[in-house]
This record gives C-alpha cells, sequence and structure tokens, in this order.
C-alpha cells in the first residue's frame, strides 16, 4: 500500500510551480512536505485530489488513479460553512455522500476531535483552535484512505499548534490513514512525520525525503530531533 | 430611546411652531391626532370606511403582488449568481428596465390592462410587482455571485455535484440578500401601491383615502392621518423583517 507522485509539474500560464515532483509515501504512514511559503505545496495538493490537473504525470494510490472520494481535505483555511453548526459541518461531506447515518456518524467524530459540548455552536462562535478541529473532523467523516492536510495549524499561537500536533497523533494512531501533511514550519514536520518531503523554492522539487525513525512521543529538545531540524533548515537555505 | 423620544417632541414643536408662525395653513398636531384615532376605528363618511380598512386593502394587495415578486426574483437571483451567461442575458435587460420608476409604469399599466375583467387591481398589482421585483432581484444576485471560490472548492473537494453547490452553498450564503431584498422590495411595493391608489378608483386603499380627500374640499387632518399611517405601516413592515432576519439566521 502506497500513495506515489510520480513525476508531477505544474505551470500556470507562464509560472512554473511544480517542476517534476516524485516521492512515494507508505499507506498508513505519516508523511509531511516542507517548503518555503509559494513554492507550490498547495498546488501539489490540489492535484493529489484532483481538483487541480497536473500538467505532466499521475499520482497513484495502490497502483490506481487516486479517486477524490478517496480524499479527506482539511484546508489552510478552515473554510467552514458559517450557516452550519459544528455537528452539521462535520456531517457535510456525509449529506454529499447521501449517507443516511450521517448525523450519528458525524457524532462520532465530533467526540473523537473533543468538541462533544460545541456540537450546536456556529463557527464564529468557535476559537481557532476549535475550528481547525471541526475541519479536520470534516475531513475524518468521511472515512477517507488519504488525509491531505494543507497548514492546518499555520494560524494558531504555539502553545495551541504544540497541543493540535499530539491529538492529531492520537487520531492518527485510532484511526490509520495515509497523511499527507504541508507545513513550512520544521519542528512540526520533525515532531509529526515518519518521513520529510523536502522542497525547493519555486519551481518546486524534491529536494531530499529524510525518514524519521525517533519513537513517539518525541522529545522536540533531544539531541536527535535537533539535528534532522539543523539538516532540514541546511536543506531549505 | 431618550434620543428618539426627544426627536419626536423636537418634530411636534416644529409642528407647532409652523401652525402658529401660519407660514402654511395647517392644522394643530393635537387635532390631527384626534381626527387619526377617531377615523382608525370610525368609517369616514365620504367612503364609509375606516382607516384600517383602508390600510387592510392596501397592505393585501402589496403582500400579493410582492409575493409574485419574489418567487421569482429569488430563484431567478441566485441562478443568475451561479450561471454567468445567464447573468450577462439577464442582466443586461434588467439595467434597463429597473431605472424606470414604478411610478412611470403605472399610466402604460392602467392601460395594458384595460381590456381585463379587473383592470385597477390587475394593474396596481402589476406596479407592486415592478416595485418589488427589482431592488430584490439585484439583491440576491449580488450575494449569489459573492459566494466565496473557496467554499466552492471545498465542497468539489468532498466530491459535491453543481446541483448540490447551488443548494448547499451558494442558496444559503445568499440568504442574507434574500432577506434584504423582501425587506426593501417590501418598502418599494409599499410606496408603489399607494402610488397607484391615487390615481384610479379602487374603492379602498390608503392612496385612494388620501386622493378623495383632497377632492372633496382639502381635508387636511384627514390626508394627514392617511399619510401617518402609511408611514407607521411602512416602518413596522421594516422591523418586523428585520427581527425575521434574526431568526432566519441565527448564525449572525
Ligand atoms: N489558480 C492559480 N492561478 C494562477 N497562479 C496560481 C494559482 N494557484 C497558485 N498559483 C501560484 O502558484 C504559486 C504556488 O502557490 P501555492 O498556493 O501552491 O503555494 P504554497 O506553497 O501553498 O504557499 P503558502 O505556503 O504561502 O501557502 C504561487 O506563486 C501562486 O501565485
Ligand atoms: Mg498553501
Amino acid at each position: 500500500m502506497a500513495l506515489e507522485v510520480l513525476n508531477v509539474s505544474k505551470s500556470f500560464n507562464e509560472l512554473k510551480v511544480l517542476d517534476g515532483i516524485s516521492f512515494k509515501v507508505k499507506g498508513n504512514s505519516f508523511a509531511c512536505i516542507i517548503g518555503e511559503s509559494g513554492c507550490g505545496k498547495t498546488t501539489l495538493l490540489r492535484i493529489i485530489s484532483g481538483l487541480e490537473r497536473a500538467d505532466d504525470g499521475e499520482v497513484l494510490f495502490n497502483g490506481k488513479t487516486v479517486k477524490i472520494n478517496d480524499v479527506g481535505f482539511v484546508f489552510q483555511d478552515d473554510r467552514l460553512l458559517p450557516w452550519r453548526t459544528t455537528l452539521k459541518n462535520i456531517a457535510f461531506g456525509l449529506e454529499i455522500r447521501n449517507d443516511e447515518k450521517a448525523l450519528e456518524k458525524a457524532k462520532e467524530v465530533l467526540k473523537l476531535v473533543g468538541l462533544e459540548e460545541f456540537e450546536n455552536y456556529y463557527p464564529n462562535q468557535l476559537s481557532g483552535g476549535m475550528r481547525q478541529r471541526v475541519g479536520i473532523a470534516r475531513a475524518l467523516a468521511i472515512n477517507p484512505k488519504i488525509l491531505l492536510m494543507d497548514e492546518p495549524f499555520a494560524a494558531l499561537d504555539a502553545q495551541t499548534r504544540n497541543r493540535m500536533q499530539a491529538e492529531l497523533l492520537e487520531i492518527w494512531n485510532k484511526e490509520k490513514k495515509t497523511v499527507l501533511f504541508v507545513t513550512h514550519n520544521i519542528d512540526e514536520a520533525v515532531y509529526l512525520a515518519d518521513k520529510i518531503i523536502v522542497l525547493s523554492k519555486r519551481p518546486a522539487r524534491v529536494v531530499e525525503e529524510i525518514e524519521v525513525d525517533l519513537k513517539r512521543p518525541r522529545d522536540r529538545t533531544s539531541l536527535e530531533f535537533v539535528g534532522i531540524r539543523k539538516r532540514i533548515l541546511e536543506l531549505l537555505s | 430611546m431618550r434620543v428618539r423620544f426627544f426627536a419626536l417632541c423636537t418634530f411636534v414643536l416644529f409642528w407647532y411652531v409652523i401652525v402658529f408662525s401660519r407660514i402654511v395653513e395647517l392644522p394643530y398636531p393635537h387635532k390631527v391626532f384626534l381626527v387619526f384615532f377617531c377615523l382608525l376605528f370610525h368609517p369616514e363618511p365620504v367612503l364609509g370606511k375606516t382607516l384600517i380598512e383602508h390600510a387592510i386593502a392596501s397592505i393585501f394587495r402589496v403582500l400579493i403582488a410582492s409575493f409574485i415578486a419574489f418567487v421569482i426574483a429569488i430563484p431567478l437571483g441566485v441562478a443568475m449568481g451561479w450561471f454567468e451567461r445567464l447573468n450577462l442575458f439577464a442582466s443586461t435587460i434588467v439595467e434597463v428596465l429597473r431605472p424606470i420608476p414604478p411610478l412611470a409604469w403605472i399610466p402604460l399599466a392602467y392601460i395594458l390592462f384595460s381590456k381585463l375583467s379587473n383592470p385597477t387591481q390587475t394593474a396596481q398589482f402589476f406596479i407592486v410587482f415592478i416595485g418589488a421585483f427589482f431592488p430584490c432581484l439585484i439583491s440576491v444576485v449580488d450575494a449569489a455571485r459573492n459566494t466565496p471560490s473557496e467554499l466552492i472548492e471545498m465542497a468539489r473537494a468532498f466530491n459535491a455535484n453543481n446541483r448540490k453547490i447551488l443548494s448547499s452553498i451558494v442558496l444559503p450564503h445568499s440568504l442574507q440578500g434574500i432577506v434584504t431584498g423582501v425587506r426593501i422590495g417590501l418598502g418599494v411595493g409599499w410606496m408603489s401601491i399607494i402610488a397607484a391608489e391615487m390615481l384610479a378608483t379602487s374603492g379602498a386603499g390608503l392612496g385612494y383615502f388620501i386622493m378623495v380627500m383632497y377632492e372633496v374640499g382639502g381635508r387636511i387632518a384627514e390626508i394627514i392621518s392617511g399619510m401617518t399611517l402609511i408611514g407607521i405601516i411602512g416602518y413596522v413592515m421594516n422591523l418586523l423583517l428585520l427581527k425575521i432576519e434574526r431568526v432566519v439566521m441565527p448564525w449572525r
């Protein structure tokens, strides 16, 4: 089982954004994509999900083209529907699939992300961290094989961010999925990932794939942790 | 609240000053006040109807004609917001018709519908329809077009087809525009009916009442009473719809 990105290229008019991206992520493992702002990370995720067409190359999951129903997408901005409560936002993807048990299933996921008390709140009544959790829950609710996460924690303060990272790993432990997590925060990548894919400046190429073999929960101050951080920092500069 | 009370007092005081100064001929506020309350419940002799009955006749016309206008304007507006081609087509026509005030349609309407069994009523419905339709349509189109593309993309990422996107993203996003459109449409419709009633014998209606009171010999107190009720009803309708807005959009 694996998610394979094969030689994917993409330009917007004259602007070359992705330049022959290739990497492979093992099934049910956690991969981070790191690269500086504007290098094409969101574009890459949109291509993997099928929202955008690549000019060249392909994306395979278990040897077959990725189907949009296999993918749960967590957006850089939370993109919740302001007129839906927490529960109904989480149920959105299930409703699209005409799932009769949409609300029941949404309630399960609501518990998983620890928002039971906020079931009937509207997005504008939630904190930034809670909103991101709703966004994650909405993606998890459809039980996707692949979870694409686009800098979901970028807008959060450092403390909330660290807590959300730990929570995300817990959820991932329970709900084994192939996760592709985009970030430009090195610390976040080393804390979360089994494998880190480092992208170059635009047009993005894969500079290096780093396997992170540290035991979880990881100690952000350990020598190995700091070592990997340093290596990525050098690759990015 | 105190400011509002103060504003009303200032208004009445100003009115007294004008009467005392004899710049124009005007009855005292307290006299109009008395006539107003009397006419609310006692039939006025010329037309044999109370002000309340006249008001109900006008309100009835506005509600029917505006309702028809909204039933067409709302779906059309959402569709125009979604299909760029339709928008280009329809807005070309709308932009030509929209600047024509509803009142300018009155003569034409009375001629156009003169052969029908109930020409006056039909013409009045038509004029209110014109008044209510365009503001509502414009407001709905605007709201629908402003649906964030991010939300539409989100729905696509969850594999929503166009119908689902229209019903679960564009339509709810347009709700603000729909409610505002209904509120403004009703307001314009209300102004239009009063004007339309003035130009033809309609038996009842606040506009008709005012006109008749003028024609039988300038009965100022009666005329101002009618105007007052027109103002009050317009104000209450607006207030009611603002309240409804909070009920249908609890997330605001
Ligand atoms: N639909 C589009 N049309 C034209 N250009 C686009 C489009 N989408 C992205 N781009 C361009 O592609 C480049 C990469 O954008 P992308 O959003 O993928 O970057 P990113 O790595 O996600 O950045 P960030 O970390 O700031 O989110 C940018 O220069 C952007 O202007
Ligand atoms: Mg991005």
